[in-house]
């Protein structure tokens, strides 16, 4: 396990809202955080001011030390860098030994606490103590703890059963106690425990960990409760009524718990609980990408059980890694996963967005407003925002121009690890998509992204990445001894073997005269070698296989003058196939019983190349006759930022494709977001019922992607989107040819931490990616919203299988 | 297990003493404790399922043992996918499975009305009144009931749209695809009036109806299709072709692929010019098969899918796009019946058979993408039979499943309605109105069957309660302001939930067919009555 001890992620993780408590190891030089300071029974602090030279007298030497410390010739020394010393003076050490709860130091810029919004009280005392951890972790001996870093593990397989949301794998202090180590308060199986990932949802949801499990909690008899307490009066009248009524239907409540294990071969939680867990998933699957938002978002490292790495910022790509168990934050990341597939892009905001509306309506739902109004608000909001959008927002390409398509291109790359060379990787984009553009038999134009082949090669920088016309293999030719460039070649794409043939089982070769023997070899060779005269004969001379190719038939072609590729690739095969007008051949033969090969079959190109990239040789088709195809040929340091930058290249490459296709864009920059919020709040004020305020919140939600970018951006997000909003209310509340209306177009631009017209900027996004975010957003939440009750069976015993061995 | 039971049934009841294990069978209260405790178990089952009634009801997520989620609204999935372990409870979810059987819709209302009446039984076993004068009891009240409900019902001709569409709409409120209705409910009416006849026939048969499911694209994009779709795609590997106008189809249940020979057969091969021999039968065996289809006009194949040889090889797909003919395999052995009722077309089992007279006719076959997921369509078909095909769509799987289930749950009351062809209102209103007619009836009447009446018509107010409550109103004053207005004459006056009030149903547009309230208390009254009967449980091996 490595520890990212870098400063970004220490600095990261004391933020609140983030998802990991983290904690470093205390090793010397990093200030130790005030929850491990809280047991001295296993730690003592050191003298005032000599932190660095006292530590090794701690008991680091000894042999449980998972962590110990580095040494060099002078024996146990540290040297940290100044700047980390700072923290520990003496007036930090006390104090957080008298109010352990104190931030102290860690105190994040502060910014105005606003209400009703969580995400933007960081700093605050009062939700400080919130993201506390609870009392049972800090009976853990520092050096004990797990260590929590902001790696994510994903997919590991091996995690404990009890952590519903994500598996680390970090070392589970519950089954392995120190000495002396109390455990915590035995918690009874099938709990939502806390799950062991540590995760700290943001506001005000937690549930109460390690509570005795709930079978059967009856929302109706909390009801009744409540009605008692309410309404004593209308009870009495309602108890007279006849008990029938409601007094036996609550008297099926009373007998409940324990036994209703019986009728329910699992857990079972209800009402008010089980949305509180909802919520609380989500907003952790939330969290867990909300940091990598928008131009100045941070990527996640993710890191799998047999260690492979992946670097990346884009949320459907996280979402993917993590192991996420719980139901609830499942439907997230199906949500993330499907915006990819059908909109490219946005992965990370669609879930943000359906994590925000959750939260709010549960806190509607708390102040008792049903859910089922919540939903039709929400409905409602949803479907007047994408009028909105579409009929207010939304910009046709014709009138913006060529320079639209590349700002889209450099909206999405901005925020990717390609954003240092956003224009050129944007040009780039727009190019090789433009150069695949084809015309299907309905007449409608249409920009293949798989057209685009993306070719990733180790060795030189971004910059020196590269695009062309013609469709790049990433093979060499199969013989050395053919010709490296050959002009005008008529191509044939094979599905077959070109070996020698073999017979098919259950046909055996029986020779009684050895001298049958040669024959029957010779036999087995030529009848691939007529294959290879037939192809040759039809004036092929470039062959593309997706199988082998046998020497011998390899010197018939080469010799022939023919060029040959083996092992393509199928996609690549079927893509070769189409652009050149050939078709994949899997047969030779013909309608007449014997083996021919149709002239219809046969494609054509200007040129097929065999280049020298970095260390491989690549063969190249220039040229093709039907149909154009890109390659774009991305350079990278290192694996892990290539597989970042395709992915953000094909982000890219999909914007483009969607506004090419749709012909709309909106003004990026939270601008969208800002409009509708002042739009639906105005519109919620015209209804008279109490679906208003789920109007409101669900306006108040969209502001939550302008906030995370200011806030991911480190800039004073109430400012700028006070004034963002002032904007937007002039545009919308100016006559219709004023020039105040063009005021809609503001957003913000995170890199001054200022508001601008986003349209003049070219920060531009595909109309139709905005509105299907919101409408997928909105029918996750509802989704979600509608469950009441959560029935969680115990796993199937494994059938014994009737016929193993026992 | 017996003593199991027998020694757990006491503990279940606080009233009973706990003694020794053998005590319990000399106790003369033995079988009341086992009635109490299946009473128990029905009724917790009852209120599991409760808050997803109506149509501000919830959705319960089930994890499963395999761990798969289900989220869902209907009784009986929710039900079946609960692994419900006691006995008496399974009965609950047996009774609910009967009901979607029965009538499709109303699979909650029918488990939450059989745990009312339990809990009106229970309080009739304490009074000291015998189970089987309860059973009877209810029985007589529920014959009553229905009664009941078939004099308020409106006789409805299958002519008048309007009217089934209203019925749809009512069961699809309830569902997550509510908000759909105005889509969903023309989709189940016009599909069930395609398949049927509506002045012979007395029944649907569901099986016509073909529900294909795609994810991707919202639920608005859901449409019934002219002619048939299939969920199984056009093979192209050999470049076939996907769009074939004027087609001709067929449906073979044979392979186009070289037969195998038996593993004890061998085909020996001693001379070099067999093997050209063995390749050339090959192609020509495949080749000899594909002619024949070609020439008895066939352009799209429809193969049955096959466990024992591969269905196509290359070769025959080769040969099958040369000659333009559309593939397409993995046909299910249960979907020949429905293709060859719409298509026209006779399946084919062997080539010899393989005639023009055979075949259906298209106007176009066409593989087309949309929203992510490809789906082959056979549109202007002639001699068409009565059949209905739906493509339904949805954001996820869950979405999709839900909205399968709920659009099955709307066909169900449009086949109630031709089944029989009646409809009550909804919205609790019939439940009142058989409460306040029983009660009436319980007063002309003498003994425990007075009780039982009366009993029985408390029991019966449940659904209007839970109704009120799941809307987050308050029961007891919509309840009683019910009772009023029905008191009154107002028969069709139910609870509207978006408004929150008391209104006419009727002219809310808030109906269901007879058949669904009618089957619900017959349903539910017999559980009951076979739930008051046991006084033991034993296992058995």
């Amino acid at each position: 396990m490595t520890q990212f001890d870098n400063e970004d992620s220490q600095s990261r993780s004391r933020e609140p809202g983030f998802i990991f408590v983290s904690h470093g190891n205390p090793e010397p030089g990093f200030h130790v955080p005030p929850q491990a300071l809280q047991e001295p029974s296993y730690y003592t602090p050191p003298p005032n001011g000599q932190y660095a030279e006292d530590y090794p007298s701690q008991p680091y030497t000894q042999g449980t030390n998972a962590y110990p410390p580095q040494q060099n010739n002078q024996g146990y020394d540290y040297n940290p860098p100044a700047q980390e010393i700072q923290p520990v003076d003496s007036a930090y050490n006390t104090r957080t030994h008298q109010e352990p709860q104190d931030p102290g130091h860690y105190k994040p810029q502060q910014i105005e606490p606003v209400p009703e919004d969580a995400s933007v009280k960081y700093g605050t005392d009062a939700n400080k103590q919130r993201y506390s951890l609870p009392p049972a972790y800090n009976t853990v001996p520092p050096t004990q703890q797990p260590q929590y870093t902001n790696v994510y593990y994903a997919n590991t397989a091996s995690g404990p059963q009890n952590n519903h949301l994500f598996s680390t794998s970090a070392p589970t202090y519950h089954t392995n106690p120190p000495n002396g180590y109390v455990p915590p308060p035995a918690v009874p199986p099938q709990t939502f425990q806390q799950p062991k990932g540590y995760i700290y949802a943001q506001g005000p949801y937690q549930q109460p960990y390690g509570q005795p499990p709930i079978f059967i909690q009856h929302t109706e008899d909390n009801k009744y409760k409540r009605l008692v307490k309410e309404n004593p009066k209308e009870v009495g009248v309602f108890a007279a009524l006849g008990a029938c009524l409601f007094g036996t239907m609550s008297g099926i409540f009373d007998t409940n718990n324990q036994d209703s294990a019986l009728f329910i071969g699992g857990s079972r939680v209800s009402g008010q609980e089980v949305r509180a867990q909802n919520v609380m998933a989500a907003l952790s699957i939330a969290n867990v990408i909300k940091t990598s938002l928008g131009p100045v978002g941070l990527d996640k490292m993710l890191v799998d059980d047999v260690g492979d790495v992946t670097i990346s910022n884009d949320g459907a790509t996280i979402l993917q890694l993590l192991e996420v168990e719980h139901p609830a934050g499942k439907i997230l990341v199906k949500l993330a996963q499907q915006q990819d597939t059908e909109v490219g892009d946005g992965t990370t905001s669609v879930v943000i967005i359906a994590a925000e509306l959750l939260r709010r309506a549960n806190e509607l739902i708390k102040n008792h407003i049903h859910p089922a109004t919540v939903i039709t608000g929400y409905r409602l909001a949803c479907k007047e925002a994408c009028k909105f959008i579409a009929d207010q927002m939304a910009l046709k390409v014709d009138k913006l121009g060529q320079e639209a398509l590349i700002s889209v291109a450099m909206t999405t790359i901005s925020s990717k690890i390609l954003g240092a060379y956003g224009t050129f990787f944007a040009e780039m984009a727009v190019n090789s998509l433009s150069a695949v553009k084809s015309v299907d038999f309905r007449g409608k134009a249409r920009y293949p992204v798989k057209a685009v082949n993306i070719m990733k090669v180790k060795g030189a920088s971004a910059r020196e990445s590269s695009y062309f016309t013609g469709y790049a293999l990433y093979r060499p030719l199969t013989s050395a001894a053919m010709k490296r460039s050959l002009k005008n070649p008529k191509i044939a794409v094979i599905d077959f073997d070109i070996t020698k043939t073999r017979m098919k089982m259950g046909i055996n070769i029986v020779i009684d005269n050895p001298d049958n023997l040669e024959a029957i070899r010779k036999r087995e060779a030529d009848i691939s070698s007529e294959r290879v005269r037939i192809i040759l004969d039809a004036g092929v001379t470039a062959v593309f296989s997706t199988r082998g190719i046998d020497d011998m038939y390899v010197k018939m072609f080469a010799e022939a003058g023919a060029v040959t590729v083996t092992r393509v690739p199928k996609e690549d095969a079927r893509r070769i196939a189409k652009g050149t007008g050939a078709s994949l051949i899997t047969t030779l033969a013909n309608l007449d019983g014997g083996e021919s090969l149709d002239a219809s079959s046969i494609g054509s190109a200007e040129l097929v190349e065999q280049v020298r990239l970095s260390d491989d040789d690549v063969v190249v088709i220039r040229g093709a006759k039907e149909q154009q195809a890109s390659t774009v040929i991305l350079r990278g340091a290192n694996d892990y930022m290539l597989d970042e930058m395709e992915r953000s290249f094909h982000d890219s490459l999909c914007a483009v494709k969607r506004v090419l296709e749709s012909g709309a864009v909106v003004p990026g920059g939270g601008s969208v977001e800002t409009a509708l919020d002042v739009y639906l709040e105005s519109f919620a004020t015209t209804l008279g019922s109490r679906e208003q305020l789920a109007i409101v919140e669900f306006a108040n939600a969209l502001l939550s992607i302008p906030k995370q970018l200011s806030v991911n951006a480190a800039k004073d997000s109430i400012e700028l989107i006070s004034k963002l909003r002032a904007y937007h209310t002039a545009a919308q509340t100016a006559a219709a040819d004023s020039p105040r209306s063009a005021l809609k177009n503001y957003g913000l631009d995170l890199h001054e931490g200022k508001i601008r017209d986003n349209v003049k900027a070219g920060v531009l996004e595909p109309a139709m990616s905005k509105i299907k975010m919101l409408k997928s957003a909105t029918e996750a939440a509802i989704n979600i919203l509608r469950i009441d009750d959560m029935i969680k069976l115990l796993p199937e015993p494994e059938k014994e299988d009737p016929h193993a061995h026992m | 297990m017996a003593a199991v039971a027998a020694s757990g049934a006491p503990k279940m009841s606080a009233s009973a003493a706990p003694k020794k294990k053998n005590d319990t069978f000399n106790q003369m209260d033995k079988p009341t404790q086992v009635r109490l405790s299946n009473i128990t178990a029905a009724k917790a089952v009852a209120d599991a399922i409760r808050t997803s009634l109506g149509p501000r009801g919830m959705d319960k997520m089930i994890e499963t043992g395999k761990k798969e989620v289900v989220i869902s609204n209907d009784g009986a999935t929710i039900l079946k996918h609960m692994s419900v372990l006691h006995p008496a409870a399974r009965m609950l979810v047996d009774l609910s499975a009967a009901q979607d059987v029965e009538a499709g819709d109303g699979t909650t209302s029918v488990v939450v009305l059989a745990g009312s009446l339990l809990s009106a039984a229970e309080k009739l076993l304490k009074k000291g009144i015998h189970p089987t004068q309860i059973a009877e009891g209810f029985q007589h009240a529920a014959i009553e009931a229905v009664k009941i409900l078939e004099e308020i019902s409106i006789p409805i001709n299958l002519d008048d749209r309007e009217f089934l569409l209203k019925s749809a709409t009512t069961s699809l409120s309830s569902k997550v695809v509510s908000q759909y209705s105005s889509i969903l409910a023309p989709i189940v009416v016009d599909s069930v009036l395609r398949v049927v006849n509506p002045a012979v026939d007395t029944n649907v048969d569901l099986n016509d109806i073909r529900i294909v499911k795609k994810v991707g694209g919202t639920i608005d994009d859901s449409e019934l299709v002219p002619g048939l779709v299939l969920n199984q795609n056009a093979i192209t590997s050999a470049g076939g072709p996907t769009r074939i106008e004027k087609a001709k189809i067929g449906l073979i249940q044979f392979q186009l692929s070289p037969p195998k020979p038996d593993m004890d057969n061998q085909v020996v091969v001693n001379d070099y010019r067999q093997m050209d021999r063995i390749l050339k039968e090959e192609r020509n065996y495949l080749l000899n098969l594909v002619k024949k289809i070609k020439k008895a006009g066939c352009t799209v194949l429809l193969i049955q899918k096959s466990i024992l040889r591969d269905a196509v090889n290359s070769l025959s797909l080769h040969f099958l796009s040369k000659l333009k003919i559309m593939a397409i395999k993995e046909i299910e052995r249960d979907e020949i019946e429905f293709i060859c009722k719409a298509t026209g077309c006779k399946p084919i089992a062997d080539i010899d058979s393989f005639t023009e007279d055979k075949l259906g006719y298209a106007d176009l076959v066409e593989e087309s993408e949309s929203n992510g997921s490809r789906i082959v369509q056979i549109s202007g078909i002639k001699n068409a039979g009565k059949t209905a095909s739906i493509i339904m769509r949805g954001a996820n799987q869950y979405v999709l499943d839900e909205a399968d289930r709920s659009i099955h749950d709307a066909l169900c009351v449009i086949r109630c309605l031709v089944k029989k062809r009646a409809l009550v209102v909804g919205g609790g209103a019939p439940e009142i109105e058989i409460s306040q007619r029983l009660s009436q009836l319980a007063k002309t009447q003498t003994g425990f069957q007075s009780i039982c009446f009366q009993a029985f018509a408390e029991a019966v107010e449940v659904i209007p309660t839970t109704l009120a409550e799941n809307s987050g109103l308050s029961p007891i004053s919509i309840v009683t302001e019910l009772r009023n207005r029905h008191a009154n004459g107002e028969k069709a006056a139910g609870i509207n939930v978006r408004k929150g009030t008391i209104s006419d149903m009727l002219r809310e547009n808030v109906i269901q067919p007879l058949l669904v309230s009618t089957s619900a208390i017959e349903l539910s009254t017999e559980t009951v009555r076979m739930l008051m009967k046991i006084d033991d449980i034993l296992a058995a091996r």
